[in-house]
């Protein structure tokens, strides 16, 4: 819809602003990550003389290539979990009539409406009880039922055309293998945005490692920053700024590559609950 | 190839039935084309013997083997899709050897299979591109494709060209007539256009309202209707039915409507009637022996080219409307009166039921297969 | 319903007794499909809120060794008459009210315009949407640099315009303002995308029909528009209220730690520090079934609100 000239000036003005307010403080933290020492507490947006150096004091005096690691290995298995699973339940709401099945149904969308907070003192003891503190077992397992995405996919899988299922299960594919080789390798868009979202969550996530994670070759990058500040970050806000700039950089990243498939479906999926 | 054989083959959806207590059996080769309107059960019908679709009651055989239990993808069945439904992210050639390779067949014979088929449909060519990048014909194709290099008990077609332009469509006829005869397939065909169940079928099998209304060879139901409906459903421009009644007359008796008066054809019951008339049947002239005259006003003329199709008002005030189908050259204008003569031996008589009254020139009715069932 | 799933078993219920065995199994096919995501969410979900409410009833200190002990009601009245609580819950209310305004309504017009600029407006789009992508970690600590009273950005530039920068995350009456504004700055655009997803599902026919009744932009937007978006603005505000007291968790953590005077804590983190600071488990359960009983309400009461006004579009 166009709108009239002087709305159209309104509406610039206000997301210039909103988008310079996004900006300023990415750009600050990325001027001050290439700062050199002698330049941290000067507030220029450029660096005189850009360097690395802060970058390697996060490898050399904090154990960052062990929070990378963790947060790596455990988002890579768990988002590749959270999908596998989450497949497997939607396909089941799409595929199947049983009995109880929207009474199942409701009780999953009504888990996407539980936050974690109201569940983790449970899950916190249950953790110990299983001896799973400082495993990546206590940051995968407990989330790897992730209801919003079986409601994503369901969305999506029932919008799949019936007639290509019905060739399918004609052609003799039963259904897992209609599943796997018809209806997941159409579902890509849909997969890639899911994967963006349930990535940045885990890649992201404060709360639960500041719980289960106690050893510091535990910890994860979020952990890793938190730790970072409280023994060096104060006095180092090069190094702490360039371990913000590192922290972020592989969500921003995959983003981009998945950039419009995950706006697009974000837009069109039907988010609206 | 296989026989099939549905029995009180039924499927309701709550109170409502969509399919009510069929029974058909197709021989082994045979090509029977399921017609009707909209909503009339024959796609149900269809997906109960896929498999695709629950069935109430009844059951299914495929070679006098009962397969009502099993699911659709152990029927052996193969089935070309209204939409075509291609893989959209297979090739054509793993389109079309989706179904071989799920089954186990080696790369080699899968691909050998595959290449067969295309070639038999003309679309070898074809066979790196995917499904996007085919026309609308071409994807036909590669369905058929899919079906035929499976060698199933029997060949399901949905509607398969009402997704195809009207020129494609007669080819597309042609076609699957040649390879059904060639290939000795076992087919039920379902389509809403009566164009396709006359010019594709060894049988119809007309239904309406989850019942079959008819079954035989196409002419058989062209030229024999079993009742009103059967009538009007088949033919383009449709049947003249012209509602009255059957008095006895001075010289035999009579139909009369809306001051009309013909004479009715011989063995027809008196009492309540429905006259009919194919609009090919009518010419223009005065009649002769053995032949009925209409007297009528054009109020339309469709010129087609090689034929012109002319809606005439006929009886008291114009009341009844008659289509007659003429020669190309017959062009009447609108206003014109003209008249009519028919065959009397073309001529249709339906009872107060709507059932088709025995007449006298059906003792040459050609025996078969031309059952009726309730 | 029925209609979009597939036939599992063509033959129907009556036959099944003469099925093989293998087709009878059939029909425990979905909850094989569903079992992992059922275990997890009972196990990680649905049993832990009860478990909550049974620890919220006894008192234990998370030792092991040492058995819990049923206490009644008494931790739930001990939670109530902390100052603790009353700050957490009074801050809490505010996190929640000033969400409303910031996070839910200020992105209806940004998504409106990125909306009507078509494929224009992507990059605005892509821009806003940046902090959906980055931790709040980082973003607090991010903040807190540029918010440092000695040698932040922020300072030097105020500086610039004449602006003394107070000390904003240690004055009481400012914490949690900033604390509020950081985390807006954090979602806005993930809302605003929220907005974007109910906005294209509006059928733009309806628009061109409406504007060539003679209808301008803003009765476009009045009566048509907005009632359209209802269902995303409903979708938006209860998410929102649900989750702003955990989401504003780690910016606390990391600015503030809840402070100073208890000015920026809420419940959340007041249960936080029950739980695993003080290892009261049993008021840290305690607040979190209270918690649970106040997002109830409110979600109930936005429901009760809000729900007969709410059109559904085509």
């Amino acid at each position: 819809m166009e709108l009239s000239r002087s709305w159209r000036v309104v509406g610039h003005l206000a997301l210039l602003i909103c988008c310079l307010a996004v900006a300023a403080p990415v750009a600050v933290v990325l001027a001050t990550a290439l700062k050199s020492p002698a330049e941290v507490f000067q507030p220029s947006l450029w660096p005189s003389a850009p360097t690395f150096d802060n970058f390697a004091t996060l490898f050399g005096k904090a154990r960052f290539a062990d929070y990378l690691w963790n947060s790596a290995g455990t988002t890579v298995l768990r988002v590749g979990g959270q999908l596998v699973i989450a497949l497997l339940a939607a396909w089941a709401f799409a595929r199947f009539a049983f009995r109880g099945r929207d009474t199942v149904f409701a009780l999953v969308l009504g888990a996407m409406m539980i936050p974690h907070l109201l569940t983790m003192i449970p899950v916190y003891i249950l953790m110990a009880r299983l001896g799973w503190f400082d495993t990546w077992a206590a940051l995968i397992v407990p989330n790897l039922a992730m209801p919003f995405a079986v409601f994503l996919l369901r969305q999506h899988m029932r919008a799949f055309p019936r007639d290509l299922l019905d060739a399918a299960e004609m052609d003799g594919a039963g259904p897992w293998r209609a599943l796997w080789k018809v209806v997941v390798p159409n579902l890509a868009p849909a997969l890639a945005a899911l994967t963006i979202i349930l990535f940045v969550e885990c890649w992201n996530e404060y709360f639960w490692p500041l719980l289960v994670t106690e050893s510091e070759a535990s910890r994860t990058l979020q952990m890793g920053l938190r730790e970072f500040l409280e023994s060096d970050g104060y006095s180092d806000f090069g190094a702490m700024m360039a371990g913000v700039t590192l922290a972020s950089i592989p969500a921003v990243a995959l983003f981009l590559i998945l950039q419009r498939r995950v706006m697009d479906t974000f837009v069109a999926s039907g988010l609206k609950g | 190839m296989a026989r099939i054989a549905l029995s009180n083959l039924t499927r309701r959806f709550g109170e409502a039935v969509a399919v009510d207590g069929l029974d058909l059996e197709i021989a082994d080769g045979e090509f029977v084309v399921l017609v009707g309107p909209s909503g009339c059960g024959k796609t149900t019908t269809l997906r109960m013997l896929a498999g695709l679709e629950p069935i109430s009651a009844g059951r299914v055989e495929i070679d006098g083997a009962d397969v009502t239990a099993l699911p659709a993808r152990e029927r052996n069945l193969a089935m070309v899709f209204q939409s075509y439904a291609l893989y959209p992210h297979m090739s054509v050639e793993e389109n079309i050897g989706f179904a071989l390779r799920l089954a186990g067949r080696s790369k080699s014979e899968t691909a050998a299979a595959v290449a067969a088929a295309a070639g038999r449909l003309e679309i070898g060519h074809l066979l790196a591109r995917r499904p996007r990048e085919l026309s609308g014909g071409q994807r036909q194709r590669v369905a058929v494709a899919r079906c035929i290099v499976r060698e199933p008990h029997a060949f399901l077609f949905d509607e398969p060209l009402s997704n195809l332009d009207a020129r494609l469509r007669g080819a597309a006829r042609v076609e699957i007539s040649r390879l059904q005869a060639q290939l000795g397939m076992t087919t039920l065909y379902v389509t809403h256009d009566q164009v396709e169940a006359m010019t594709m079928a060894h049988r119809i099998v007309l239904m309406e309202g989850g019942r079959i209304r008819q079954q035989g060879a196409p002419m058989e139901l062209y030229e024999r209707p079993a009742d009103l409906f059967v009538a009007g459903f088949l033919g383009a421009p449709a049947m003249n039915l012209v509602p009255g009644v059957v008095e006895p007359g001075p010289g035999g008796p009579l139909f009369r409507a809306a001051g009309l008066a013909v004479p009715a054809p011989a063995g027809a019951p008196e009492g309540p009637a429905t006259l009919g008339l194919r609009p090919e049947a009518l010419a223009p002239g005065a009649p002769g022996p053995g032949e009925i005259g209409v007297r009528a006003v054009v109020s339309h003329v469709e010129r087609l080219g090689a034929e012109t199709v002319v809606q005439l008002a006929a009886g008291e005030a114009g009341a009844v409307a008659l289509t007659a189908r003429l020669p190309g050259a017959a062009a009447p204008a609108p206003g014109a009166p003209m008249a009519l003569r028919a065959a009397a031996s073309a001529l249709h008589v339906f009872g107060a039921d709507g059932r088709r009254a025995a007449l006298a020139g059906d003792a040459m009715a050609v025996p078969g297969r031309a059952t009726v069932s309730a | 319903m029925t209609d979009a799933a597939l036939a599992s078993s063509p033959a129907g219920s009556s036959a099944g007794a003469r099925l093989p065995l293998r087709l009878r199994l059939a029909g425990a096919a979905p909850w094989l499909y569903l079992a992992p995501t059922l275990a997890g969410l009972g196990l990680f979900v649905y049993w832990p809120l009860i478990h909550t409410a049974i620890l919220s009833l006894s008192e234990w200190n998370l030792n092991p060794d040492q058995p819990a002990r049923f206490v009644g009601l008494e931790n739930y009245g001990r939670v109530a008459a902390s100052t603790l609580f009353e700050h957490a819950w009074v801050n809490s209310l505010i996190y929640v009210g000033a969400s409303i305004p910031l996070k839910v309504l200020a992105p209806i017009p940004l998504a409106v315009f990125v909306w009507s600029m078509g494929s224009r407006g992507h990059a605005y789009r892509a821009i806003l949407f940046l902090p959906t992508l980055i931790s709040f970690v980082a973003v607090a600590i991010a903040f807190l640099w540029i918010l440092n009273p000695i040698f932040g950005y922020a300072k030097a530039w105020l500086a610039v315009v004449g602006v003394r920068l107070p000390a904003l995350l240690t004055d009481a009456d400012t914490a949690i303002w900033t604390i509020i504004a950081i985390s807006g700055w954090k979602v806005i655009g993930f809302n605003m995308l929220l907005y974007l997803a109910g906005l294209a599902s509006i059928n733009r026919d309806l628009i061109e029909a409406m504007r060539i009744d003679g209808a301008t932009d803003g009765t476009i937007l009045r009566r048509l528009i907005l009632p359209l978006l209802t269902p995303t603005i409903f979708f938006v505000l209860v998410s929102t209220v649900i989750f702003t007291i955990q989401q504003v968790f780690t910016p606390i953590d990391i600015l503030t730690e809840g402070g100073p005077q208890n000015s920026t804590t809420n419940l959340f983190h007041m249960v936080y520090q029950y739980t695993f600071v003080t290892f009261d488990v049993g008021a840290g359960a305690a607040g979190t079934v209270m918690l649970f009983a106040l997002l109830m309400a409110v979600t109930a009461a936005q429901i009760l609100a809000l729900d007969k006004r709410v059109e559904y579009g085509s």
